[in-house]
């Protein structure tokens, strides 16, 4: 069984698996990685190529259930300690993964379960069990449309809003890959990025995440046009009063006594607001600090923020497989990102497979189908979605058809 | 022609006048030696400097014979002063300077400034700064200077003319004291012996090398005694070790400087990352929770307990032995 996808997997990198040379650049000054199919709980570390040939090579006689590359240079990347390394700079790179970002399916199709003492619940893991304390929680989390639709918001909104608008990056330096499972990588190389250290790392990530945001510097309320969160904060606040204005009685975060003093103000605070006018607007600060709060909420990037501030992280390798989904780590266009699916895009496979399902699924979009499957089912899916239900487990790959 | 130590017109001149360590102990270089003298000595006691341009040529040399001294000293608490002393009347220097040349200094230290007129809310913004200039040197934890509170545009975030003053003088005191500290072996001339101990007297009477007394004393508990004492030593401790020591330190009421200033002794000390997780540990930044020391019962398993001596068992935290023994002097004081 473990044979027939690892010889899926095989053929892959032998037909299909090719990158642009410019993808990776300074390709010699990476460090290169992967799990072996043979021995999944391993990382082999530290491998170098002069080129993409040469890695392809070298992942043919050792077929990579993960395969990964340093976002860092270094001068001699094979050195297997970090200090011998000698660090040279790394690209900045953000994660947006749905596992960090709450979304309402994930009582459908996620559950957890306390490996001390066996407590179990759906949707979002926590951190510790909430019975026993323990922080040793096995979960079990699945693709979906609706997941990855909000993942496609994030990453929009963080390229256009913050890269390209705030931080003014060119957009040919970015390039978004879907990570081969709930997310995508947004990768910028920029060599004006290189040198940026972990704080001034943080410091973006702060930026993009809302966090540390000075309430107190938003009174008097900004103007609609002003740069960066001044202007972001302004133009949520005139958001609310919008909603506030049509009718709306409950806001999120708000109180009834906020949402009316918003309402008895709602004209002085909107000229405030309105870059042609003088007006000036001072708003009690619990109210402004329930307000910007909210609108932090709204407007941040749930980036992954252990990502972006290391600057010695491996990442996926472009075109590479998945090891959990067999999906491929994919190149996305951006203009045409809100129409991603992975079960069609993010596939070199496009046969169908029987497969035999051994254990319970939950009910799930994907793509354009449906799945209800209860074990014991025999059913012909293509074969990009029964790959991913054969590696979590779930079924096993009859025959190819 | 500016006193500012790392602009290129500055390094050229001294240069050009090409003098080494033994010129330092002619004769007819003591003027500058004495204007060296004097500059660590204010730094010292008044915490700041001032330019004297009455002669140029001896206040531009006596810089680089200030950083001899004190490298030859180094002791790291005196490069920190001195260079926080500098960097202070370089910032107030340029505060008073002209936009154009405020703007050729940044530009020579390969900054991506440029001069803009930006109002908002009758502020005047005079200049562009790009993001990763001004993230090179951030003035550490005042949520003013958090990128997320500054106007950010297309990369570039907007600062006052005050600002940029103050960016550079952060820059400038990074830069005086990596100079003293990656500056190895000097041979001072003997000459010179006397100063380098009037300096060295005037500064460890007002700065005592630690505070002896409480850890010597017996009011710290073994484990904090030993950790205490491997750093003094410049041993390389765990990472667990100096996170245990840290937030003993922190909560008996060390401040963040106090504790940054012992780990300049670690090895692999690098003041920034060092200043970030101290502060961290102290609730300055991120969850702003004030960490507590491992219990006795994590640091036996971390192996960072040397053994227990009487009053170890009636505490379970190394901080309750800190407590309890202070009570105990004072009782016994009284």
């Amino acid at each position: 069984m473990n044979s027939k996808i690892k010889q899926l997997f095989f053929e892959y990198y032998r037909d299909n698996f090719t990158i642009d040379e410019t993808v990776i650049g300074s390709f010699r000054q990476r460090e290169y990685a992967l799990v072996p199919f043979d021995a999944p709980d391993k990382m082999v570390r530290h491998l170098a190529f002069s080129e993409f040939s040469e890695l392809k090579k070298y992942i043919l006689r050792n077929v990579p259930l993960h395969l990964y590359y340093s976002t860092a240079y270094y001068n001699t990347p094979q050195a297997r300690n970090m200090d011998e390394k000698g660090w040279l700079g790394a690209d900045l790179v953000f994660d947006i993964d749905v596992d960090h970002i709450p979304t309402k399916c994930k009582e459908e199709h996620d559950t957890w379960r306390c490996l001390d003492c066996n407590a179990e619940g759906k949707g979002m893991p926590p951190e510790k069990c909430p019975k026993c304390g323990s922080s040793r929680i096995d979960k079990e989390v699945w693709v979906c449309n609706k997941c990855l639709m909000v993942a496609i918001d994030e990453t929009l909104r963080l390229v256009e809003e913050f890269l390209c608008d705030d931080f003014g990056i060119n957009r040919k330096d970015i390039a978004v890959y879907f990570s081969g499972h709930r997310g995508f990588h947004i990768h910028v190389e920029d060599k004006r990025m290189l040198r940026l250290d972990q704080d001034a790392r943080r410091e973006i990530v702060d930026y993009i995440k809302g966090n540390g945001i000075k309430v107190e510097l938003f009174n008097p309320l900004p103007k609609l046009s002003e740069p960066g969160w001044r202007g972001t904060i302004a133009q949520g606040i005139y958001e609310i009063l919008s909603m506030i204005n049509e009718g709306n009685e409950f806001i999120e975060g708000l109180t009834e006594r906020d949402i009316k003093y918003l309402y008895e103000h709602r004209e002085s605070i909107i000229k405030a607001l309105d870059d042609n006018t003088i007006g000036s607007f001072r708003m009690p600060k619990p109210l402004l600090r329930r307000l910007v709060e909210q609108i932090v909420n709204r407007k941040a990037v749930n980036i992954d923020e252990r990502v972006t501030t290391d600057i010695k992280r491996l990442i996926r390798f472009p075109e590479s497989l998945h090891g959990k989904t067999g999906l491929k780590v994919t190149k996305v266009d951006l203009s045409v990102i809100t129409e991603f699916d992975p079960f069609n895009d993010a596939t070199w496979l496009q046969t169908s497979i029987k497969i035999k399902v051994i254990e319970r699924i939950p009910k799930l979009e994907l793509g354009s189908l449906k799945l209800d499957l209860s074990p014991g089912d025999i059913v012909i899916l293509p074969a990009s979605i029964a790959l991913y239900i054969a590696l979590r487990g779930k079924g096993e790959m009859v025959e190819l058809i | 022609m500016q006193n500012i130590p790392f602009v290129p017109k500055a390094q050229e001149y001294i240069a050009e006048k090409g003098f080494t360590l033994e010129d330092i102990g002619k004769e007819y270089f003591k003027p500058v030696v004495n204007r060296a003298y004097q500059r660590i000595l204010d730094a010292i006691l008044k915490g700041s400097t001032k330019s004297r341009l009455d002669d140029l040529d001896v206040e531009l040399l006596s810089y680089p014979v200030s950083i001899a001294i004190l490298a030859f000293i180094k002791d790291l608490r005196l490069a920190s002063r001195f260079a926080i002393a500098e960097a202070r009347r370089i910032g107030l220097e340029l505060r008073r300077e002209h936009e154009n040349k405020i703007l050729e200094i940044a530009r020579s230290i390969s900054w991506d400034v440029h001069l803009v007129n930006y109002v908002i809310r009758d502020e005047l913004y005079t200049f562009a700064i790009h993001f990763k200039d001004y993230l090179s040197a951030p003035p550490p934890n005042d949520p003013f200077w958090k990128l997320i509170n500054r106007p950010l545009i297309n990369g570039y975030v907007l600062i006052r003319k005050q600002d940029l003053a103050r960016l550079i003088e952060e820059y400038a005191r990074h830069y005086i004291y990596n100079k003293i500290a990656s500056t190895e072996s000097v041979r001072l001339p003997e000459t010179l012996s006397d100063i380098v101990s009037k300096i060295a007297d005037t500064w460890y009477k007002k700065y005592p090398r630690e505070r002896e007394e409480a850890y010597g004393g017996g009011v710290f508990p073994p484990c904090m005694r030993k950790l205490m004492e491997e750093i003094k030593r410049g041993q390389n401790i765990s990472h667990m070790a100096r996170f245990a020591i840290a937030t003993f330190l922190l909560n008996i009421g060390y401040d963040v400087e106090e504790v940054i200033d012992l780990f300049r002794r670690v090895p692999d000390f690098n003041e920034r990352i060092t200043r970030y997780q101290v502060e961290h540990l102290a609730g300055l930044r991120g969850s702003k929770i004030k960490y507590l020391p491992p219990s006795c019962k994590n640091m036996k398993t971390f192996g960072l307990c040397p053994g227990e001596d009487p009053l170890c068992l009636k505490v379970r935290n190394p901080l309750g032995y800190y407590r309890l023994s202070m009570r105990r002097r004072k009782k016994d004081e009284q």
